[in-house]
């Protein structure tokens, strides 16, 4: 289901908590893992380049077919099967305001874990694994609090400045909110369950 | 399953049992009969074993209710307690009771029904005694043959007469195998007065073949020539075997040359004692039915009991539904993995040669049956007779006739019609309510009906039947019944309906506006029926059903509601159709019929498209604009599904009818399950993920746009 690279990601994935990266290298080898690092799954949508905490990731696959599912809000991508389990798909370009890119042999579907349930964003493409130490977790600027952008800010749970540039840390619990899939002129409709 | 959720559902079945034979009781005390000895008995046992279950899964209410009700019964089975209409209360209240402790068993979120107060109805002197072990008195006198046969109930009331000091004799008696259930019921009426029967016991010395010999042990008060007396008209010898505290050895006052030693007046253990119920055509059954091979019944009863419920355990299995709804899954995608690899064959021909393709055709077809087979095993499991919720019902018609000092026989008919599990449970309460109404509303009061010439007794009938792939369940009445042109009347004056839309109504369209939210032909609200939610509540419960609900009345003579319901819901016939770009299902159950519309057929009223179908006038719904699809190609012919739940018939508007196929469906998960007119979705094939279109909310949104004025009828789609 997924590529050279991917499978190598799936594979440091499911080590989970101590994958040691450059940093933890800088001083040498014997250099002790920091157990408080921040380990993210990084990946990119649009020009940005995002992240989720890598223990709300189950999987990452490339594109599955999905269903378009009516009367939802536009970021909802569908509905797809994946081993015979009905997944939501959201496109998360649109979730953050951006235009979403065409789907390309890059794109991947992350599957996030909420409450128990499994949800898939689609990106342009996966990076691979970063841990960030905790203090170079910044607050996001109060400047995108403002004007339209007051959701957007809601999905970042921090910024964090690394050698290759900036990663956004999103905030799974604000992005994927299944309350807000239904289309706001069908909420409140007669619903029987 | 654990052990204690199988014991509770075990008590479940029993309280069932117990439910269905107090109505026996019920019907024969209606009917002025004398009750069978053998239901109350049965009765008797039944709280016994639930008793004997209760102390294991350890609850406490449910061991008290049982030793309550067990010594309420002892007494009723006894004469002790007269066997009447208010008796009998209590006992259905018990059943009530009990599924009330069972529910907060199995789920404690369910309120835990205060046993208390019942216990006290039943009479506070019942609850105060704990369970005990009666004082144990003696019975090694008796023969031990004798003791190994007698049934628990015939030892404790031998115990119980010993205790209380009355003497026990054996009346020996000798009757013609022809006559024997006639003198075995004169004697016993004879021995009735004059104490208790305890058991009656084949004796082994028969002197002739076609003579069956008895000893029958007494308890009595009397003394032996009393005894004597009362027995003068029988040809009966009588021992006394224990007196005054004392067993009575050789009793000279006994006929001198048929006077045994008292153990021997009984068999011994080698005779075909422990046949007897073979050996005694039908007569002297008026022990408890005890199915328990007597050779085997131990001396002690507590255990027996266990094992015994052990036992049943192990010969069925309880299965969580959700369980069988994961096998039911994977039985679909294996389905869908079938047609990938079948249309996976058919794709390529190369580096197979002709007859290594056929084969594999072959193959996958055969493992296609074999899948279907396997479905069809799955589903066998989930379905059970309806006949349970039945006898539920007869309890609710019992309860409700008597709260209403009304006289209603209910008839049933096809209790063996199946029925997937949930779509029983889920049916309980809609047909609960119906049967509700039909003797709160429908049947008239005993003097109404003897005024209008009609039987005293109303009727109230539950019929199932299995039609095709659906199920049919009637509920009728032969009570007043419903005139159209009320309903109509009553309905546009609470402004359900608008007048103009009311004067063009058929009958049939009339009679149907009772299912409107809001709705109650009794201006007073009844205790019962409440204010008019009955059958809007009903209605709401069949459609989730994928169910259809119709009523037919005749002023006077009553009215009949039947449903229609499909067989399960874990799998289900869908109808693929094609709207706009994209592919959906629909389920046949609820398809009435597809058909081919010509353009010019459809006709606009007040600016709502119709079309005419056979005088009825069917609203048209565009699927394409309902769901904000892009259109399909313009025709000059419509697709039309007629598709119909509850009381509406509405005809949908599609692009393409595709196949019939047998689909799984899986619910959309949180977010998308409230998405309304959507019901789950399911996989066809090629990891095609295809939606189930929620018949019952697109009615309602479109019967409610017709209402609004939103759905009136545009000149060009919408762009």
């Amino acid at each position: 289901m997924s590529d050279e690279s991917g499978s190598i990601w799936q594979a440091l994935l499911s080590t989970g908590e101590y994958i040691a990266t450059d940093a933890d290298y800088e001083h040498g080898y014997d250099r002790r893992i920091r157990e408080d690092l921040v380990r993210v799954v990084t990946f990119r949508v649009g020009d940005e380049r995002h992240a989720v905490p890598i223990r709300q990731v189950r999987e990452i696959t490339r594109c599955f077919g999905t269903t378009p599912v009516p009367r939802t809000n536009d970021y909802i991508t569908g509905v797809g099967t994946l081993r015979g389990e009905l997944v939501p798909v959201l496109c998360l370009a649109t979730r953050l305001g951006m235009a979403p890119g065409p789907v390309t042999r890059n794109s991947r579907i992350v599957l996030v874990t909420l409450d128990e349930n499994i949800f898939g964003l689609q990106v342009d493409s996966v990076d691979g694994v970063m841990a960030i130490p905790p203090e170079s977790l910044r607050e996001p600027p109060s400047v995108l609090g403002g004007g339209s952008n007051a959701m957007h800010r809601d999905f970042v749970f921090a910024l964090a400045r690394e050698e290759t540039g900036l990663v956004i840390v999103l905030n799974i619990a604000t992005v994927v909110v299944p309350a807000d899939f239904v289309h706001p002129r069908f909420r409140g409709a007669e619903v029987r369950r | 399953m654990s052990s204690q959720l199988t014991s509770l559902s075990e008590i479940q079945d029993l309280v069932e049992e117990f439910s269905r034979v107090l109505l026996e009781v019920d019907r024969a005390v209606r009917e002025g009969a004398a009750p069978d000895p053998d239901h109350i008995n049965a009765c008797f046992r039944i709280v016994h074993t639930v008793k004997g279950i209760s102390s294991m899964v350890e609850v406490s209410s449910l061991v008290q209710l049982s030793h309550a009700l067990e010594g309420y019964l002892d007494e009723l089975r006894l004469g002790r307690r007269p066997l009447e209409r208010g008796t009998l209360d209590v006992l259905f209240e018990a059943v009530d009771v009990y599924g009330g402790i069972l529910g907060h068993a199995a789920n404690p979120n369910v309120p835990e029904p205060g046993v208390d107060g019942f216990l006290a109805t039943m009479g506070g002197d019942l609850v105060t005694s704990e369970p005990q072990v009666p004082a144990q008195s003696p019975l090694g006198w008796l023969d031990e043959g004798v003791l190994s046969v007698l049934t628990e109930y015939e030892e404790h009331r031998l115990r119980e007469n010993i205790s209380a000091g009355r003497t026990i004799f054996a009346v020996h008696a000798s009757f013609d195998l022809m006559e024997v259930d006639v003198g075995v019921e004169r004697l016993k009426g004879i021995l009735k007065d004059q104490g208790e029967v305890l058991t009656y016991l084949p004796s082994a010395d028969a002197i002739r073949e076609d003579m069956i010999d008895l000893d029958i042990l007494v308890g009595s008060d009397q003394s032996i020539d009393a005894m004597r007396a009362a027995l003068a008209s029988e040809s009966v010898s009588i021992d006394r075997l224990h007196a005054d505290g004392q067993v009575v050895t050789g009793d000279g006052e006994a006929r001198a040359a048929s006077a045994p030693p008292p153990a021997s007046a009984l068999p011994s253990p080698s005779v075909p004692l422990q046949r007897r119920d073979e050996d005694s055509p039908r007569g002297p059954r008026t022990r408890e039915p005890d199915t328990r091979p007597h050779g085997a019944a131990p001396a002690v009863d507590a255990p027996e009991v266990v094992s015994r419920s052990i036992r049943s355990v192990v010969q069925t299995v309880r299965v969580e539904l959700s369980r069988l709804d994961a096998l039911m899954n994977l039985v679909g995608e294996l389905r869908v993995l079938q047609g990938d690899v079948a249309r996976g064959l058919d794709g390529r021909d190369g580096g197979l040669t002709a007859i290594q393709q056929r084969e594999l055709r072959v193959q996958t077809r055969q493992m296609a049956r074999k899948i279907d087979a396997l479905r069809d095993r799955i589903l066998d499991v989930r379905m059970v007779p309806v006949g349970q919720m039945f006898d539920a019902l007869a309890r609710v018609v019992r309860k409700i006739s008597r709260e209403h000092g009304k006289d209603v026989r209910l008839t049933v008919s096809g209790e063996q019609t199946e029925l997937d599990k949930l779509i029983v449970e889920e049916l309980s309460d809609p047909l609960m309510h119906m049967i509700r109404n039909a003797i709160d509303h429908g049947i008239e009061t005993v003097e109404e009906r003897s005024a209008l010439g009609k039987p005293l007794t109303g009727r109230v009938g539950l019929h199932a039947r299995q039609r095709g792939n659906s199920v049919e369940i009637t509920v009728e009445d032969d009570g007043r019944g419903m005139r159209w042109s009320d309903i109509r009347t009553k309905a546009v004056a609470r402004g359900l309906v608008p007048r103009e839309a009311a004067e063009m109504m058929t009958p049939k369209e009339a009679l149907r506006l009772i299912f409107t939210p809001g709705f109650s032909t009794l201006d007073q609200v009844s205790e019962l029926s409440g204010r008019g939610v009955g059958m809007d509540v009903v209605k709401t419960n069949i459609m989730r059903l994928s169910g259809l609900i119709d009523v037919e009345s005749t002023p006077g003579a009553g009215t009949t509601f039947s449903l229609t319901l499909p067989v399960t819901l874990a799998i289900i016939q869908a109808l693929v159709i094609k709207v706009g770009s994209q592919t959906f299902c629909v389920p046949l159950g609820s398809v009435m019929e597809s058909l081919m519309l010509d353009r010019a057929d459809v006709e606009t009223v007040e600016g709502f498209e119709v079309a005419n179908l056979r005088s009825e006038t069917l609203p048209l719904v565009h699927l394409d604009r309902f769901f904000d699809l892009s259109p399909g190609p313009a025709r000059e012919e419509l697709y039309v599904i007629v598709v119909g739940l509850a009381q509406h018939r509405v005809g949908l508007i599609v692009d393409d009818l595709l196949e019939q196929k047998d689909v799984v469906i899986k619910p959309l998960g949180p977010g998308l399950d409230v998405v309304p007119g959507l019901a789950g979705a399911t996989e066809i094939g090629a990891g095609q993920t295809v939606l189930l279109l929620d018949l019952a909310t697109i009615l309602a949104e479109a019967v409610q746009g017709f209402a609004s004025g939103d759905l009136r009828a545009r000149p060009e789609a919408r762009p």
